[in-house]
């Protein structure tokens, strides 16, 4: 492969990409193949045995559903509150917009208690809940509570600045040749929004399948019943079983680079439509 | 009368955008609001389109009072200075929208549709460019795509704001002398607004001149050329390429012949 591609006009290519990979093996490449390295020290059996392990397989379907049913919430009312936030004035606004971060800014673990607190029968909102007879805290619900808490930001910064500068009068256009304000919004706005939104939701997603502090207070961590796998790999390191740890991990690592990489391509597949 | 405008006034805060403007606009005839920039020429625009809500005064359609009907309902075609068209379509896709979303009993079949769009496409002379999206085009065939999607729900109207302003000068000339010729095939009322002087008297019919949302005369571009109403006119008028309204008068083939041989 040449090293030098296509002379660029810019110069400072090589320095900019030698930069760049290195910090990138650094931070991400050296710690990840270490990671599988340490998986592949194992037989195949051996870790197909782990993998398949009962317990392993329930906990993989607990963090994966609930991650995919919190980033689909988020999904749908990320892109609500994007939208207020972009479209309209109100007030209280600024504080609103602060709000939106404070779950990337304040330590899990205490989002994860307050949350706790909050969605216990005798918090604020578990009590009118349990009313209904229904149970937040320590059931699968509650974990897709916390991700979805962990996930909205994800999707409320990708996609509300794509909604800003969003062209009015391309809505406008819409309404002189006659759409309703039903059809403005499911035909030409919605899609223009629409692979920033896959963007987000899957930025939310990968951040819930690694969630790990704020799970695990408001989940009362059953295996088999409620047990994530990042709790799962932390009950494994506590046991000193760092094979069976980093397998469960770089089989992880795997599944996600995967999904990443699919939405990654579908979403680049919808920009090359129209760029 | 096909289009009538009476005693319209519009504020914007304790800015006075228009002051008492009453235009009437004959059927099938272009007409140029003009004026320099801020002086309300677009609000005009946009308050017969129905995206603006006048203060005061009446807006009729064919005798009609259409002031208080809403966008989608009057039947305009609207042509944006930045071509506003649907990223996410293609050309085809985005000359069909208008047909494509009209209520079921009185949406034209696929066939039909495809007809329609085809033959606009070559109206506006892009036939091979359907399957193309905006971000693909040149700034001329954007705004012609968007000039195709516009016609294609016969409007009534065609509401063209600065249509030439984002593009070069040389398209800007061609696209102009394009325009009055593709309104001579389709005889469409059609209103535009321009701050280009020669823009105004080469391609329209009649000239509405606009100053601080005041109208400062209408009548056909030699009427506002020899004769102007007030020193404002006479001035804004000044630096007038005499040419282009004779081009007009010649026919646009034998212009296309002068160009030819450089004139």
């Amino acid at each position: 492969m040449p090293l030098r591609m296509k002379k660029s006009k810019i110069p400072g290519f090589g320095l900019s990409l030698g930069l760049s990979l290195s910090y990138m093996s650094f931070l991400i490449l050296i710690p990840i193949s270490a990671l599988i390295i340490y998986a592949a020290k194992i037989s195949p059996e051996e870790y197909f045995n782990i993998i398949t392990d009962a317990r392993v397989i329930s906990a993989f379907k607990v963090s994966f559903i609930s991650a995919i049913a919190a980033a689909m919430l988020n999904f749908v009312f990320g892109f609500i509150l994007a939208w207020i936030l972009a479209k309209y004035d109100f007030f209280g606004k600024k504080i609103v917009d602060a709000c939106i971060d404070l779950p990337f800014a304040i330590p899990t673990a205490v989002a994860g208690i307050s949350l706790a607190m909050v969605f216990s029968p005798k918090g604020f909102i578990g009590s009118f809940l349990s009313l209904f007879n229904v149970s937040l805290e320590y059931s699968r619900v509650g974990i897709v509570v916390a991700l979805v808490f962990i996930g909205l930001p994800f999707v409320v910064r990708t996609v509300q600045p794509v909604i800003e500068e969003l062209d009015n009068s391309v809505e406008e256009a819409a309404a002189s040749l006659g759409a309703n304000y039903f059809q403005i919004f499911f035909k030409v706005i919605f899609p223009s929004v629409l692979p920033a939104l896959i963007t987000g939701a899957a930025m939310a997603f990968s951040r819930g399948l690694g969630e790990y502090g704020s799970v695990i207070f408001i989940s009362s961590n059953m295996p088999y019943e409620s047990e994530i796998v990042p709790l799962l790999i932390i009950k494994k390191l506590m046991q000193f079983d760092y094979v069976g740890a980093s397998a469960i991990g770089a089989t992880m690592l795997v599944i996600a680079f995967i999904m990443l990489f699919i939405t990654n391509y579908l979403q680049s597949r919808m920009i090359k439509e129209r760029s | 009368m096909n289009i009538e405008i009476a005693n319209v006034n519009k504020k914007f805060g304790n800015f006075v955008a228009l002051d008492d403007v009453s235009i009437s606009i004959p059927k099938g005839e272009i007409i140029a609001l003009l004026g320099p920039s801020g002086c309300g020429k677009t609000t005009i625009l946009r308050i017969i389109a129905g995206l603006e809500t006048p203060d005061s005064g009446v807006i009729k359609f064919f005798g009609e009072d259409f002031s208080n009907k809403k966008i989608k309902d009057r039947k305009v075609g609207f042509v944006f200075q930045h071509y506003a068209l649907f990223r996410h379509m293609n050309v085809f896709e985005n000359i069909a929208f208008g047909l494509r979303i009209r209520p079921r009993k009185i949406r034209p079949d696929e066939k039909t549709i495809r007809e329609n769009v085809m033959r606009l496409v070559s109206l506006v002379q892009l036939d091979n460019f359907v399957n193309r999206f905006p971000s693909e085009l040149s700034g001329g065939q954007r705004q012609r795509v968007a000039l195709a999607r516009a016609l294609a729900v016969e409007p009534t109207v065609l509401l063209l704001d600065e249509p030439f302003g984002a593009l070069d000068a040389k398209v800007r000339k061609e696209l102009r002398l394009w325009l009055r010729r593709l309104h001579d095939e389709i005889p469409v009322t059609s209103i535009f607004v321009t701050h280009d002087q020669d823009e105004a008297l080469e391609v329209s019919d009649s000239v509405v001149i606009v100053n601080k949302g005041k109208v400062e005369q209408i009548g056909s571009p030699e009427e506002v050329c020899d004769s102007p109403a007030n020193p404002f006119v006479a001035d804004f008028l000044s630096d007038v390429d005499e040419l282009s309204i004779k081009k007009k008068k010649k026919g646009l083939f034998n212009v296309i012949n002068d160009k030819r041989q450089g004139i």
